[in-house]
């Protein structure tokens, strides 16, 4: 049975698949979402939660390049916080609590919306390929559809195994099914699998919850929002609660170590560090008497409750006692039990820096069967294997972010060039260059990337060129603002307790001091200009961390030298004298592009860069 | 790449008891089995790794013998270079060695470039960065002492801080990235420790720096400049602990030929004396050159012996030597012992109140073993304690002043209440720094330090 034909075909219907879908039928391609469920459309299986560091960063790129998270997240959100203020510019980011349901929704309305995109509810059995490139796909019901290139987001369903205690059986998500035709044929491909394993928390009911004993975290005071476009506002009556395990629980769940199947020590799959399940952390910290759980609304409309910290593949009935265990939540009903879930996952390291598998051309992969983590490590891939899956059948060359331009491009280069160990989350820690890659800027950034790959429109392209002019007036005027000593302007540096001035000096100079910003030298600046919020935040920004960011600068001019050292495609490395036998071995395995990214494969020393270098010099 | 096979004299070209020839590459073999033909018959192809066989090094052109020598075979990857390497020890004498090392090239090895072995030990993953420096600082060496601290440096004490240093600051780094990344679930003040962490590297580095620059001195030699006037003796001083010395010259390869007539080794430090021009006002230009050259002299010199005629007057020009010499250190010498005193030493006392005065002939030789047990005193006593002596070339004294800079940079962040994530990226450059320094690549380990010290989750 032949259906019609695609330019571009996205299989998975997650945050991966959505944000690729709607990239490439933005730029005028002809693309097919088929997805196991229409009403499962970008469902957040796991926190009701987008953002935080690392995560926010990479909402606020999706956004700059014209995809879909941020404003969808501001048209859903029930609590808006902003995380790490006093940190440092950098590591600054938001975090919102969403409502489930209505983000499904919002997301579905934006993709029905695009004239260019379909959506097909089926599985998708077979990736029809021809000649080492990709052709279209064959859906379970015997439907094929053709297409130039085909985009992977199928996220933890590929022979997904569902575990809870003793009992253990195939699944996608909880009462979802699982994908399994779809991993024979990668492995019929010539593509290598891997396997990984995550859990889920029990979600309680809000009207068993005693809140009175538990600390509340209310939503900022400060309006706010994620998207360029989005209209920034406050959230009130939905807070997160923070309420703490007790020596009680570590007892419950140490006499249930060996009924936990995704125990680090104990599961097949590789272990978890960076989203650890409870159990985890009590059998690697038994020294520890309570751990943190966030109570999170799913909605406002919804009585459920996410217990964020209790990831837990434990049988239902230990579930409970756990649960009683602590304070605030010894009535607490559990709606629905956590699970924990075992995947298979392609190994990255398969993959260009474009998200093309190097074996099957017009083959993309994106999100968690990357060994990822995370709605918003996903919708980043997502947004550029979609962009990619578009410039493919373009015939332009792929949109690739390097690790100086976007917390996008430090993931994927991470992915393809390290592969995991377990599944894989950002976090500012890992971005050298983040001083430069803010959520701040990220519009300004990526923009004109977006714009030029036409998945951003002009309009607000036009915008954001705006506001980078404002910026760059404001600072170059702020450079020329004399402030003379006076005992006003003393009185405040000495209220804010920093030393007073002596003589004229510049507002530029006064922004330098950790104490000062930008709205207390008003009174002393009456020609400043009326300026909107993130114009201000910018200025502020730049100016006050002016020294830091040239030295980040100087270190990308550094970083660009070595990635401007071209390794030619089909270098062999296996041949090369000098090389250890591991280096060898990795870098024929990974095919760095760059001398750059030669020096981030895992076993490659600094001598084997040596060598690599005279013999490419 | 490279894999052709290189030559090289392993032992100075001059007269010695043994001069070795050493070869690598994938020819030494088969080069060895043309020019050496073992007393017990068997073939060098067939030589055990290691063994040293006796026989005859033939002269492939006449086809007799040239000498009677040993030859050993390292086979590749158990050798220096991981490749084939072959040596002939024949007797010393240039014009043998030299013959041996032209059949060599005429059998088809190239001659090595100066390190070029090195390199190849370097190239084929035998040694590391600092383990290659460490060689070349050997072969450099002018002094046992300095090859003794060259040996120390692959695997010393102070090497072994720093590399444990890098831990340390990892485990700092690891914290503030917990603090950056998880805020909800880690939030401790950091401020005190991290001050007290970088203060106590900065300190152990400049300790380093020190001791690094002390034993310089072993590596380049003591500079002790002669100084007196015109006629007091400062050649025949020269002379006299040179012309007993003279045989101690370096028995390490490597150093030019000038370098070593100028350094001699007292109780194994390398000094380099240096005779200058008579230090005296003057009006004639060309002699004021030469008095500047003194002057240089005396501010490099690490140590100054100040030379009176006892057997003439004290007069103006030895007390303007006396006066320039003081802030120095210096030893005060008087010359001339076997001749009757003209000078008292009452004289000379006022310029240096309460210090030995020693008193030779540099005709007769008497006193002189005094001077020689003063003046290795006093440098022993100005390379300070052996236990932070340590070998820092160029480069790494560079990044550890480097490393000292960021360091007080980034104390007076912390001080200044700078926010956190700042100073982590500032601890990002140090830990690269570092990095540098000890070849040793700790990246990886960041992610282990923080998951293991911390309990943290999504």
């Amino acid at each position: 049975m032949k259906g019609s034909h695609y330019e571009v075909i996205v299989i998975g219907g997650g945050h991966a698949g959505c944000e690729a879908a709607y990239a490439s039928a933005s730029m005028g391609l002809r693309t097919l979402l088929v997805t196991t469920s229409i009403h499962h459309i970008a469902l957040m299986p796991c926190n009701p939660a987008i953002g935080g560091p690392g995560k926010g960063h990479v909402v606020r790129e999706i956004d700059a390049l014209g995809g879909l998270m941020a404003r969808v997240t501001d048209r859903c959100t029930i609590h808006l916080k902003k995380v790490n203020t006093g940190k440092g510019p950098a590591v600054q980011t938001l975090r919102a609590q969403t409502q489930r349901d209505r983000y499904s929704l919002i997301m579905r309305e934006f993709l029905e919306a695009q004239p260019h995109l379909s959506l097909f509810q089926g599985e998708v059995t077979e990736i029809l390929t021809e000649r080492g490139r990709v052709t279209g796909i064959r859906v379970k019901q015997g439907s094929e559809f053709s297409a130039q290139a085909v985009v992977v987001c199928t996220g933890t369903f590929l022979n997904g195994v569902i575990r809870l205690g003793e009992l253990s059986y195939p699944a996608g998500r909880q009462g979802e099914f699982p994908a399994q035709a779809i991993s024979h044929n990668l492995h019929r491909l010539g593509l290598r699998l891997g396997r990984l394993n995550t859990c889920t928390p029990p979600r309680l009911d809000r009207r068993t919850i005693d809140f009175s004993r538990l600390e509340e975290q209310p939503s900022d005071e400060e309006p706010l929002c994620f998207s360029f476009d989005g209209e920034p506002r406050t959230y009130r009556g939905c807070s997160v609660y923070i309420a703490r395990t007790t020596p009680q629980t570590c007892a419950i769940i140490k006499a249930n170590f060996h009924r936990s199947p995704l125990l680090y020590s104990v599961a097949e799959s590789s272990p978890v560090r960076e989203c650890p399940s409870l159990e985890d952390k009590v059998y690697r910290f038994p020294e520890r008497e309570s751990h943190l759980v966030f109570l999170e609304p799913e909605g406002e409309h919804t009585n459920e409750i996410y217990a964020q910290g209790i990831f837990t593949s434990l049988p239902e009935e230990v579930q409970w006692e756990i649960i009683h265990s602590i304070p605030g939540l010894e009535e607490a009903h559990i709606i629905r039990p956590g699970y924990g879930i075992e995947y298979d996952y392609l190994i990255p390291t398969q993959l260009h820096l474009s998200l093309e598998c190097k074996i099957v051309s017009g083959l993309f992969f994106a999100g968690q069967i990357n060994g990822t983590s995370g709605y918003e490590e996903a919708g980043g891939q997502g947004i550029i294997a979609g962009i990619n899956a578009g410039r493919y059948v373009q015939g332009k060359p792929p949109l690739v972010i390097r690790r100086d331009e976007g917390y996008i491009g430090v993931m994927i280069d991470d992915l393809v060039t390290k592969g995991v160990e377990e599944p894989y989350r950002l976090r500012t820690g890992k971005v050298e260059y983040r001083l430069i890659l803010r959520h701040s800027n990220a519009h300004l950034r990526l923009s004109p990337r977006g714009y030029e790959v036409g998945t951003l429109s002009q309009a607000r392209f036009h915008r954001v060129e705006e506001e980078r002019r404002a910026i760059r007036e404001e600072i170059e005027r702020l450079h020329t603002v004399p402030i003379p000593p006076s005992a006003a302007v003393n009185a405040l540096l000495e209220k804010k307790g920093t030393t007073p001035i002596q003589e004229v000096t510049k507002a530029s100079v006064l922004l330098t001091r950790p104490q000062i910003n930008y709205r207390d030298l008003a009174p002393f600046d009456p020609a400043r200009p009326h300026l909107p919020p993130q114009v201000i935040e910018e200025v502020e920004i730049e100016v006050k961390y002016r020294g830091y960011i040239q030295r980040q600068i100087q270190q990308i001019e550094e970083f660009r030298k070595m990635e401007g050292k071209l390794i030619p495609p089909h270098f062999d490395f296996s041949s090369v004298k000098g090389l250890s036998s591991e280096a060898k071995e990795r870098l024929q395995r990974v095919k760095p592009t760059t001398l750059g990214q030669a020096s981030r494969v895992p076993g490659v020393t600094p001598s084997d860069l040596a060598v690599l270098n005279i013999l490419l010099s | 790449m490279t894999s052709d096979t290189i030559v090289a004299l392993a032992t100075p070209l001059g007269v010695g008891a043994i001069g070795i020839v050493r070869m690598s590459g994938r020819e030494a073999i088969s080069i060895a089995s043309r020019l050496f033909r073992a007393r017990s018959g068997k073939r060098v192809e067939e030589f055990t790794s290691f063994r040293l066989y006796l026989g005859d090094f033939l002269d492939s052109v006449t086809g007799h013998p040239l000498d009677e020598a040993l030859c050993v075979v390292m086979r590749a990857p158990r050798s220096y270079t991981r490749e084939d390497v072959v040596e002939f020890h024949l007797h010393g004498g240039p014009l043998l060695t030299r013959r041996a090392l032209e059949l060599c090239l005429r059998e088809g090895a190239r001659m090595a470039r100066p390190g070029e072995f090195t390199e190849r030990a370097f190239f084929n993953g035998r040694i590391d960065l600092l383990q290659a420096e460490a060689v070349a600082e050997m072969v450099r060496a002018r002094s046992e002492k300095a090859l003794q601290l060259s040996l120390r440096n692959l695997k010393g004490e102070w090497g072994k801080e720093i590399r444990a240093w890098q831990r340390r600051l990892l485990l700092l780094q690891a914290h503030i990235q917990a603090s950056c990344d998880f805020p909800d679930v880690v939030d401790s003040p950091l401020e005190a420790w991290m001050i007290q962490e970088l203060s106590l590297l900065r300190e152990l580095i400049a300790k380093g720096l020190e001791g690094g620059k002390r034993a310089q001195a072993l590596q380049d030699g003591f500079l002790v400049v002669i100084a007196g006037k015109p006629n007091v003796g400062k050649s025949s001083l020269l002379n006299v602990l040179l012309g007993r010395n003279r045989a101690i010259v370096t028995p390490f390869p490597g150093t030019t030929r000038d370098a070593i007539e100028e350094v001699i080794l007292l109780e194994g430090l390398p000094i380099r004396f240096v005779d200058t021009a008579g230090i005296r006002v003057s009006t004639d230009p060309v002699e004021r050159i030469g008095v500047e050259k003194a002057h240089e002299y005396l501010h490099d010199a690490d140590l100054v012996i100040v030379l009176f005629d006892r057997s003439s007057p004290f007069e103006e020009g030895d007390r303007e030597i006396a006066r320039i010499v003081r802030a120095k250190p210096h030893l005060v010498v008087l010359n001339k012992s076997d001749l009757p005193p003209a000078l008292s030493r009452e004289d000379i006392a006022p310029f240096y109140p309460q210090e030995e005065i020693i008193e030779i002939s540099a005709l007769t030789g008497e006193g002189k073993d005094l001077l020689t047990a003063r003046l290795v005193a006093m440098l022993q006593a100005m390379l300070g304690p052996e236990e932070n002596l340590t070998l820092v070339n160029a480069r790494q004294q560079e990044e550890l002043e480097r490393i000292v800079s960021l360091l007080s940079a980034l104390i007076h962040d912390v001080e200044k209440g700078i926010p956190l994530d700042l100073i982590g990226l500032q601890l990002d450059e140090v830990l690269q720094a570092m990095k540098r320094l000890t070849g040793e690549n700790v990246d990886r380990e960041l992610l282990g330090i923080i998951f293991s010290h911390f309990c943290l989750g999504k």
